[in-house]
């Protein structure tokens, strides 16, 4: 098969050298209509043929010819030699184009636009406008097709369509349409019979038949006209919206049959009224009494199932989608899996005691379930975390105008996933360091501009997930911590002594210590005295950790890293004695062994050698009192906080645990360095770690001694 | 198209085959003229039809009226009747009842599946 | 058994493609260069559908459309013509010679299949 563009551009060349003899044809007989009808189809067929095919150059151009010489064509011009003269230009030109497409090259574009100018000014000046008219009227046209037909909720439409009775002899067959109508959507149909005559009157070549059609769709009206496109001059057609997805529901439930008779203008709402008055069903009485045909009710009734049948369809659709249960059903849940998961570990340890392969599979298969059941529940009690960014947008709207800033606030990540109680807990934390993003990060407009930045200042907030944990960035454009002031401040305040060497970071975590505030006057927002030490303080409860950074002049971003959930944690499972203990397995970052021979060298002092960076550890044995005597090796567990290093030494490393968290009793809440405990799986109990907690009463038990 | 009028001479059969559309809508609609003329009960044999459009279905029901009005009946026959029900539903020709011209409560356009 | 399609046109290039878009969905084509080519070649074979042209010499399209519904066995057939744009009358004259529909220049293949279910099924 020959490629369509070659068969086209050797049919041009025809057309062409056909055109040229009819043009000198016609300055011999330049009132040959035949000849000028001749010269025009060429035209035509050059244009036509050339915009199927992707020459639209060619097309154009042509069309340019073409429609000066249609004003030839119905006389309103005469041929001239002139026109003659521009025409064979045009022809060449023509020719021009298509030698150009074959070889790949430009035709003289310029010298097309002079040929059309010049035929231009051959045209008389009472029909100049005509073609530019039909032109723009054309764009539009092709504008209108290529306008997208869609929208997004599912309407219903009632629709009347009564084709002319001679629409056979048109060639229509309006069940083809109805068969279009029903691809677009849910459709029902009711054919209107009454027009039917008895057979001595009828003829055979129309067509009695109407409908009445009712059709949910998500495409929109023009849509359901373009199926009756070749029919609508030669038919009755009446689309109107019934009903809509967006449209609250009426309490009162689908349309009764009357009310649809009437909107559809088959009976009065006089004949309703009366028929109402006696006790029978709507529909017979009114068919009884001939005030409608049966078609008409029956199309009625149509109409009431279909859109009953549409609400329903869509009210069960909104009902799988989410259904709303009270919180404490889910903490209870939650409390039943923690139960579960307690219970499948005793379980799993004693199939493995008992050398049993029947019961080992069943408890693999008890673990597998219950896994996926922790997941399934923990995941119910996800909330997007947007709902809390989009509380903020007010808080800086309000603050800022309040003290003279102008502060934009970007946010991103909304669609993160926290547990429910953690965004519950993350609340003020949140607002405290957005306040002070405000109050001390971004500067005055003013002093912005001195600064060479833009008045407007921006806050950035995002949240994004990392593994079992959720990072969240609270970003200013402001003015940047002063490491140098802060160092000063922490002196005066005897937070940290004059000679005391530092990195910049943990100069910035001084911020975060109890009774520290750079505020220089009292604020309505922050510097009350309600310093970072409380937002540390909850994070720290949320499990989580805060890492600040910042460059002066430039901005200041405070990290907060936070698990996704508080009632189960990857745990790591130690021992000290006969005591077990629990690290949230997120901070852990190695185990290493300490050797007798380690502590020897440190000197009394509690550092380790790791690969050659010293590193401070807390002897747990002794934190917590545990009797008995160390063994000889004893493990150090690495855990990183705040950027920091710390070493926990216990005395075995068990391993990884899926830890259920317990609150501990009213009585032992208070214990320092502990935040829970969980049941394992022989019943024994073992105390989860307050990791930060233990770090900070280390650092000020240092503090005091050394001072 | 055969006509066959049983012995009792009460029951003709109309057997209707080939392709049922609008070229042959006149011929269909003399013969069930002339058909319905000589007989009380008209019985429509389809099982040889292999195409149906509306012109036709519209003429049956017309045949049904005008039969129903001399008090005679019309019903139709044949094993194909599944697939002539599938057509006139997809036109919207089924009905729940039959219309005021009903007499015999026979409407062509009722049951089927 | 296929339907048959008579397209009717005097430029090859569309014939062809007419041609080759129709028999790939299935159809059985019958060509013809101009009116009286069409109308010379309907009388001999049954067609079901007509796609002509408007601008064709000897007999032209609309012509061809009045002639073709006089036929008694092409009375009822859809008759689709194409146009281009600026024929908006052409297409209200091809209407009442009996034209059930049209296809603007410049088309695609699915668009003239698309026309060809409308009418024909």
């Amino acid at each position: 098969m020959m490629d369509h563009r070659e068969v086209f551009r050797e049919e041009a060349y025809e057309l062409l050298a056909e055109l040229e003899t009819s043009l000198l044809e016609l300055e011999e007989a330049p009132d040959n209509m035949e000849i000028i009808g001749r010269v025009f189809r060429a035209m035509h067929t050059i244009k036509g043929s050339g915009a199927m095919f992707g020459f639209d150059n060619i097309a154009k151009f042509t069309h340019e010819v073409e429609t000066i010489f249609d004003l030839v064509r119905n006389g309103r011009m005469s041929v001239t030699k002139e026109l003659i003269n521009q025409t064979l230009a045009s022809r060449d030109q023509i020719k021009a184009m298509l030698d150009a497409s074959s070889s790949g090259g430009q035709a003289d574009l310029q010298r097309g636009e002079e040929i059309i100018s010049s035929l231009r000014r051959l045209v008389p000046g009472d029909c100049a406008s005509g073609g530019q008219e039909a032109e723009k009227q054309a764009v539009i046209k092709k504008e209108e097709v290529t306008g997208e037909a869609g929208v997004d909720e599912a309407v219903t439409y009632r629709i009347r369509f009564k084709p002319e009775q001679a629409i056979f002899s048109h060639g229509t067959n309006p069940l083809l349409l109805l068969n279009e109508l029903r691809e677009l959507g849910d459709c029902s149909i009711t054919a209107q019979m009454d027009a039917i005559p008895m057979l001595q009157d009828y003829n055979p070549e129309l067509c009695y038949a109407y409908w009445d059609i009712v059709l949910t769709t998500k495409r929109d009206m023009n849509s359901i006209r373009d199926v009756f496109i070749f029919v609508e001059d030669d038919c009755e057609l009446k689309i109107e919206v019934i009903d809509k997805d967006s449209e609250p529901r009426e309490e009162t439930g689908v349309k009764k049959l009357g009310e649809i008779l009437v909107e559809r203008g088959d009976v009065s709402q006089a004949d309703i009224s009366r028929m109402l008055t006696l006790q029978k069903k709507i529909g017979e009485l009114l068919v009884d009494t001939g005030v409608v045909n049966r078609g008409r009710v029956e199309a009625a009734l149509m109409e009431q199932q279909h859109v009953r049948e549409v609400r329903e369809k869509r009210q069960s659709s909104e009902t799988a989608t989410s259904i709303r249960v009270p919180s404490e059903r889910l903490d209870s849940l939650v409390n039943l899996v923690g139960e579960l998961v307690t219970v499948q570990a005793h379980l799993t340890q004693t199939a493995s005691g008992k050398n049993d392969p029947g019961l080992t599979a069943i408890a693999e298969e008890v673990e597998r379930l219950t896994e996926a059941l922790r997941d399934n529940t923990m995941s119910l009690r996800m909330l997007q975390i947007g709902t809390t960014f989009s509380k903020f947008r007010r808080l800086v709207r309000d603050l800022s105008s309040e003290l003279g800033k102008e502060i934009e606030m970007i946010t991103e990540g909304a669609e993160t996933e926290l547990d429910k109680t953690v965004i519950e807990k993350l609340n003020d934390p949140l607002v405290h360091l957005i306040r002070n993003c405000i109050d001390h990060g971004i500067e005055n407009p003013e002093e912005r501009e001195t600064a060479g930045k833009q008045r407007c200042g921006t806050i950035h907030l995002s949240a994004v997930h990392s593994g079992a944990s959720v990072l969240i960035n609270i970003r200013d454009d402001g003015k940047g911590l002063d490491a140098g002031a802060l160092r000063q401040k922490g002196i005066e305040k005897g937070l940290i002594s004059p000679d005391q060497e530092m990195t910049e970071r943990e100069i910035f975590s001084l911020i975060l210590l109890p009774g520290f505030s750079t505020a220089k006057k009292v604020s309505n927002i922050s510097g009350r005295g309600v310093g970072m030490d409380v937002v540390k303080r909850a994070i720290d409860g949320l499990r989580g950790t805060i890492a600040i950074t910042s460059q002066k002049g430039i901005g200041t971003t405070i990290s907060l890293k936070l698990p996704l959930t508080l009632a189960i944690i990857e745990g790591l499972l130690v021992t000290i004695g006969d005591e077990y203990f629990v690290f949230p397995l997120s901070s852990v970052e190695e185990c290493v062994e300490l050797t007798q021979e380690d502590v020897s060298k440190a000197h009394g002092r509690h550092l380790a050698n790791l690969r050659g960076q010293i590193i401070p550890y807390i002897r747990l044995r002794e934190q917590f009192a545990v009797s008995g005597r160390a063994p000889f090796i004893e493990q150090i567990v690495i855990i990183g906080l705040d950027g920091q290093r710390v070493g926990f030494v216990v005395d075995n490393v068990i391993g990884e645990h899926q830890t259920v968290i317990k609150n501990l009793g009213r009585i032992y809440k208070d214990i320092d360095g502990i935040s829970g405990a969980t049941i394992l799986g022989d019943g024994d109990v073992a105390l989860i770690l307050d990791i930060p907690r233990l770090v900070r009463m280390k650092e000020e038990e240092e503090a005091l001694t050394t001072s | 198209m055969d006509f066959k009028v049983e012995s009792s001479g009460q029951v003709g059969v109309l057997t209707l085959d080939g392709d049922l559309t609008i070229s042959r809508a006149d011929e269909l609609r003399t013969a069930l003229m002339k058909s319905l003329d000589s007989v009380d009960h008209l019985v429509i044999n389809l099982d040889g039809f292999t195409e149906l459009d509306l012109s036709c279905f519209q003429l049956l029901c017309s045949a049904h009226r005008t039969i129903a009005r001399q008090n005679k009946r019309l019903t139709l026959a044949g094993e194909h009747l599944d697939d002539f029900r599938r057509i006139v539903r997809a036109a919207g020709f089924m009905r729940s009842t039959g219309c005021i011209m009903d007499m015999n409560k026979d409407c062509l356009w009722i049951g089927g599946k | 058994m296929a339907k048959m399609i008579m397209t009717a046109d005097d430029s090859a290039s569309i014939r062809q493609m007419v041609s080759f878009t129709l028999k790939g969905a299935g159809y059985d084509v019958i060509e013809a260069i101009d009116g009286k080519d069409a109308l010379a070649k309907i009388g001999g074979a049954p067609v079901n559908m007509l796609i002509t042209d408007l601008n064709m010499p000897n007999l032209d399209g609309i012509g061809l459309i009045r002639e073709v519904r006089a036929l008694p066995a092409y009375k009822f057939i859809p008759i689709i013509m194409l146009t281009t744009e600026s024929q908006e009358t052409k297409k209200q004259e091809g209407k009442s010679a009996g034209a059930t529909g049209w296809i603007v220049k410049p088309f695609k293949p699915e668009q003239l299949l698309a026309v060809i279910k409308k009418v024909l099924g």
